[in-house]
């Protein structure tokens, strides 16, 4: 005897469907109609109670409306995910003004963001980085450049004395010629970076600040491929492809031609009208460079009539100045957090 | 060097060239330009106008209405401020500074001035920028000047100055000749050999009379003191003004005008870069002057007045009273020029440059002289030079008479012939220049051919050129002039081996990129300290590298140790911050072990760590500081202990800045000495650096030892598949018992599954848990390398920790 009116079953179960609107609500509809307790297992159970020919009959009839169920929950539940993604916009939406969430930062100082930027550069053109003692001996700082204890060019770089009989170097070249002639095997490319010192204390010079040198000694070097490579390496240094160099004519002990070079004004590139930074003249001046004096190689050990090399020596803190816009080169050593952490 | 264009053109002519083209091509070449000032285009519209009356202001005290003549008959009427302007006085000549004129800032307008109307203005020397005595004073000009005429040129000042920066390597650029034999060179025009105008119809040396009645006696004493002396006596001299021309060529360049004698001194040093020198020959005592080099006492009394003590191995210049003059730096008040001096000793001489810059600089005087001798002087040329000077003395004192010469040579130099090869050349420059050209540029720098093949050229340097002694020297001197423009940008072929940076450089950048992504700023500070930042910071009597002429006390001894420059840049930021972290990775210095062939320098990292007192605890600075301190060593794969530092100087003898109870020191298993040290400053350092309402923890280590210590690489480890089982534990203990301790007995009992035991809270609370306890509870992770964990072992090994941990309760 079945007691169960399937048809009714179905329409209840169909129509409570339709007031799901929540997974939540659908999965209580489950387990009014398809669960455990349902109507729809209870007539299943009722049909151990049949004849087997009811039995045959009526057992399709049941397993058609719980399928006919499932699929209608399946539906449903579809249904009811896509009414809920329709409306995050609006159900789940957060205020986006609210500041991020970071773990404090820290910086570092731009004396090393720069150092760091040249040294991928310059390595990227094939030069191996070396250091040098900052203590240094006369020899390497001066003597040795082909600067004679009687030279004028000695009182251009005033000099701090050590007690120890070494001097505070005033350049780096003590390690780009001196130290590399005397230990690295020619032909090479070497460049280094690092302290300077000089006994000078005013508004545009500190007692202590930084270059990078380098020298390349080779066979056949010469002054057109100096100007080729020195032209690339600032446009990757200042990251301007615009800029260009030239060369005026300078005077340094170590080299012979000796030349300073000056990049073109990145900041009044291309604009017209006075510009304070390189004073109206275009052209900012980044430091001293030439062919390395022949003296000096063969003061270090190397044949100058078999080799010869190129050289420059540049400031770091300058083209860091110039791309940041920063006026006044004392800060550096001051660091005070509300300078040093704008970079 | 300042120089006059009008003056260059005694030498070169400029036909065609402006200031700015010449100042701008010289820049590349040889000179740098460090200034252009054209005081005739400064003073367009001043003109000069001769004063004719002058009344009260009807309203205002202070002013008078002024009437001048302006030339041609016309007069204008103006109002004048000026101190000097009285009714009554006499006509004078003044500057008037028409309708229009731009002065700096300031346009001249018709205006009003208290009801009167003034058109233009009356101008004092400072308003023109002349040096002026007092600044409210009109400037009276010279009475022979016509009115109307534009200022500039009544005052033969229609001239432009530029400002040329001489490279330490070209002593004949300090001087108009030099410069303008360097400018007729590089614009390839031709040099004419000075013998202007001004320079003629003077006696010449060939013609030395060895007058009888005016002896001298000059003797030059040892070496290195001069290579040659030449002077002349010369009558018939006075005291009296310059010459306009000569007034104005000084005052272009910058020179104020004395007397004639003074200023044709000064003329000749700036036209041949040779300083002069005249002494009054009547107060020669003895007519002799010995020169030689100053030993310990001699003293000589400059003609500036100051009494010197000259340093030993300076030249002096004694007659038979003694030192009178300090020769190549400066004259002697004894001898110098006198108003009533008739009679001169003009000096053209050499003096070692060695010997006068040491002496210049040992007395802290520089002068003009000292620039030009220190750098040589032409000793070639000193007899020319003093030729020259005689022609101007008798430009100014057509009665002057020469009546000796002295010209004493001892070692003159030799003049070295060079070689320049084509194959040297173009290998240096990387292209080729036409042989014409090269031997062109060469000649125009008068240096003289000698010989000449296919293959090279040979050539003398001229004697003002001592800079030019090897090849490269001749190929500098062609590439310059022919211009570095013109070589073409090429690039390397390269032969050198690839970079090969040393790993060491690579591991300080990855460093410090780890401390600034833990929120520390890297700050740099200077190297060196004082002896006072090695007693705030509690350095004992070890010894340092000393600066022997430090600049400054604070910056005399190289720092061993980045602490004190921290703790300076901490006691600076906090007055803006209490909650900061800093580090430094740099060098430190220590004294070699062979004071001559050594040094030592070592890198090192050192950080602080600031914190608001009132809102953290001791333990949170420490364990923030030994979280950054373990960051970094795990960033390079260092494995260490924590181990307390003994209490007594806190474990190192060499500074105290440890706090006793709150220092630690990192050990590993291979390295005898700490790779790290962690503490929290000691409260007398904390004092000395005036650090008050925060906590400051910091930490140490040598890039050295922590590389030592690395492991190098990671290995792979197999990581287990299975699920991990977790617990949490917690145990009430008393103040004395340490979280390692607890540790252990966790380890101890959580068997070969618990993979980790972490501390998560740290609890006080007197009236909860007891005083002098403190609750610790710890996050406990078991997992197996070859199963899935049953909870029931787990729950077994969590009984027994708790139950190992309740007896350390």
């Amino acid at each position: 005897m079945a007691t169960t009116d399937l048809g009714a079953l179905q329409a209840s179960a169909q129509q409570a469907l339709e007031h799901v609107t929540s997974l939540e609500d659908l999965k209580e509809w489950r387990v009014t109609y398809l669960g455990r307790k349902s109507e729809i297992t209870a007539a299943l159970r009722e049909l151990g109670t049949l004849s087997e020919d009811e039995r045959r009959t009526r057992a399709p009839e049941i397993q058609q409306v719980k399928q006919q169920l499932e699929e209608a929950a399946e539906q449903a539940s579809v249904r009811v995910l896509q009414q809920q993604e329709a409306d995050l916009a609006t159900s789940e939406r957060i205020d986006i003004t609210l500041p991020g969430l970071v773990g404090e930062r820290g910086t570092l100082h731009p004396v090393t963001q720069m150092v760091h930027e040249i040294s991928e550069v310059l390595e990227r053109m094939g030069f191996s980085q070396i250091e040098g003692p900052h203590m240094e001996t006369d020899w390497r700082n001066f003597e040795g450049l082909n600067f004679t204890p009687g030279h004028p060019a000695r009182d251009m770089q005033d000099t701090f004395h050590l007690d120890s009989g070494r001097l505070l170097r005033t350049h780096c070249t003590s390690v780009t010629m001196g130290h590399a002639i005397e230990k690295v095997e020619p032909p090479f490319k070497v460049f280094t970076v690092g302290n300077t010192y000089r006994r000078d204390d005013d508004a545009t010079h500190t007692p202590m600040f930084h270059q990078f040198d380098a020298q390349v000694l080779a066979k056949d070097i010469n002054l057109s491929q100096f100007k080729g490579t020195i032209q690339e390496a600032m446009r990757a240094i200042l990251q301007r492809d615009d800029v260009e160099i030239r060369f005026r004519q300078s005077y340094f002990p170590f080299t012979e031609p000796s030349v300073e070079v000056d990049v073109t004004c990145t900041i009044c590139l291309g604009t017209e009208g006075p510009c304070k930074v390189c004073k109206g003249t275009r052209w900012l001046e980044m430091g001293g460079a030439g062919m390395t004096h022949p003296n000096v190689l063969r003061n270090f050990g190397v044949d100058p009539n078999e080799w010869q090399g190129f050289a420059w020596g540049f400031g770091v803190e300058r083209p860091y100045m110039i791309k940041h816009g920063i006026p006044d080169i004392r800060p550096f050593w001051e660091n005070d957090l509300r300078w040093l952490t704008q970079f | 060097m300042k120089v006059s264009w009008k003056w260059l053109q005694n030498y070169v002519d400029l036909e065609g060239l402006t200031p700015k083209e010449v100042a701008d091509r010289m820049t590349l070449v040889s000179l740098e330009e460090e200034g252009i000032v054209d005081a005739g285009a400064m003073w367009d519209g001043v003109i000069v106008a001769r004063i004719q009356d002058v009344q009260r202001h009807p309203d205002a005290d202070k002013l008078h209405v002024v009437t001048v003549d302006i030339g041609d008959g016309a007069t204008e009427t103006i109002v004048c401020g000026g101190t000097n302007i009285e009714i009554g006085m006499e006509p004078q000549n003044v500057p008037l500074a028409t309708v229009g004129t731009t002065l700096g800032e300031i346009e001249i307008k018709k205006a009003k001035i208290r009801g009167v109307e003034s058109a233009g203005m009356l101008c004092g020397p400072d308003e023109l920028g002349e040096p002026a005595k007092n600044d409210r004073e009109i400037w009276f000009l010279p009475e022979t000047l016509t009115p109307g005429t534009p200022l500039a040129e009544a005052l033969g000042r229609n001239d432009v100055m530029i400002d040329f920066d001489v490279l330490a390597n070209r002593p004949d650029c300090m001087g108009h000749e030099g410069i303008g034999r360097e400018i007729a060179a590089v614009f390839n025009r031709p040099f004419v050999e000075g013998w202007s105008d001004v320079f003629k119809g003077g006696p010449v040396i060939a013609d030395d009379p060895q007058n009888p009645e005016t002896p001298l006696n000059v003797e030059v004493l040892g070496e290195n003191v001069s290579q040659r002396y030449v002077a002349a006596v010369v009558s018939g001299v006075d005291t009296r003004p310059s010459p306009d021309w000569l007034r104005a060529a000084l005052a272009t360049v910058g020179q104020k005008s004395i007397n004639a004698l003074v200023d044709i001194t000064n003329y000749l040093m700036l036209d041949l870069a040779q300083p002069f020198h005249a002494f009054d020959y009547d107060r020669i005592a003895g007519q002799k002057m010995v020169v030689r080099k100053a030993v310990e006492g001699d003293t000589v009394k400059t003609l500036d007045g100051e009494n010197r003590e000259l340093p030993e191995g300076a030249i002096l210049i004694e007659d038979t009273e003694g030192p009178m003059d300090l020769a190549g730096i400066m004259g002697g008040e004894r001898t110098m020029i006198h108003e009533d001096t008739t009679r001169i000793v003009l000096q053209s001489g050499h003096f070692d440059a060695t010997s006068v810059r040491k002496a210049s600089r040992a007395l802290g005087h520089r002068t003009d002289a000292v620039a030009r001798y220190e750098k040589g002087v032409d000793v070639y040329r000193l007899d020319t030079a003093l030729e020259k000077g005689l022609g101007l003395l008798h430009a100014v004192f057509p009665e002057m008479k020469l009546e000796r010469v002295v010209d004493l040579k001892q070692d003159m130099p030799e003049r070295p012939t060079v070689v320049l090869t084509n194959a040297r050349m173009r290998s240096y420059l990387g292209v080729e220049i036409e042989r014409d050209t090269v031997k062109e540029i060469l000649q125009r720098l008068q240096c003289e051919l000698k010989h000449e093949t296919p293959d090279q050229l040979e050539v003398m340097p001229p004697t003002f050129r001592p800079d030019l002694t090897i090849e490269e020297d001749l190929i500098e001197e062609v590439v310059r002039v022919y211009g570095y423009d013109q070589l073409p940008f090429t690039y390397m072929i390269d032969e050198a081996k690839p970079p090969t940076t040393d790993p060491e450089i690579g591991q300080r950048r990855k460093l410090r990129q780890t401390l600034a992504s833990l929120g520390m700023h890297e700050v740099v500070n200077m190297t060196f300290v004082g002896q006072n930042d090695l007693k705030k910071v509690g350095i004992q009597s070890e010894p340092h590298v000393q600066i022997t002429n430090p600049l400054d006390e604070r910056q005399s001894v190289m720092r061993t140790e980045l602490l004190s420059g921290l703790l300076r840049n901490v006691a600076a930021n906090v007055r803006q911050s209490d909650k900061f972290r800093l580090f430094e990775l740099g060098r430190v210095y220590f004294v070699p072990k062979q004071p001559e062939d050594d040094t030592d320098e070592r890198w090192s990292i050192a950080g602080v760590i600031v914190l608001p007192e009132k809102s953290s605890t001791a333990e949170q600075l420490y364990r923030e500081t030994r979280g950054v301190v373990e960051r970094v060593l795990n960033s390079v794969n260092v494995q260490g202990s924590v181990e307390r530092m003994q209490p007594e100087g806190a474990g190192c003898a060499y500074w105290t800045p440890y706090h006793p109870g709150r220092s630690a020191r990192i050990m590993t298993a291979n390295a005898n000495a700490p790779v790290a040290t962690i503490s929290e400053l000691h409260p007398k350092v904390m004092r000395a650096y005036g650090l008050q309402g925060v906590r400051v923890g910091f930490f140490t280590m040598s890039v050295t030892s922590l590389l030592e210590a690395s492991r190098g690489h990671v290995q792979y480890k197999r990581y287990s598949v299975f699920p991990a089982l977790t617990r949490d534990v917690s145990v009430i203990v008393s103040e004395e018992t340490t979280v390692e301790e607890l540790l252990l007995r966790i380890q101890k009992e959580g068997g070969e599954h618990l993979e980790s035991a972490t501390l998560f809270d740290l609890f006080r609370d007197s009236e909860k848990i007891g005083e002098g306890k403190k609750s610790l509870a710890f996050h406990l992770t078991f997992r197996s390398n070859d199963k899935t964990l049953e909870d029931a072992e787990v729950d077994a090994k969590l009984q027994a920790i708790e139950s190992a941990l309740s007896a350390s309760a």
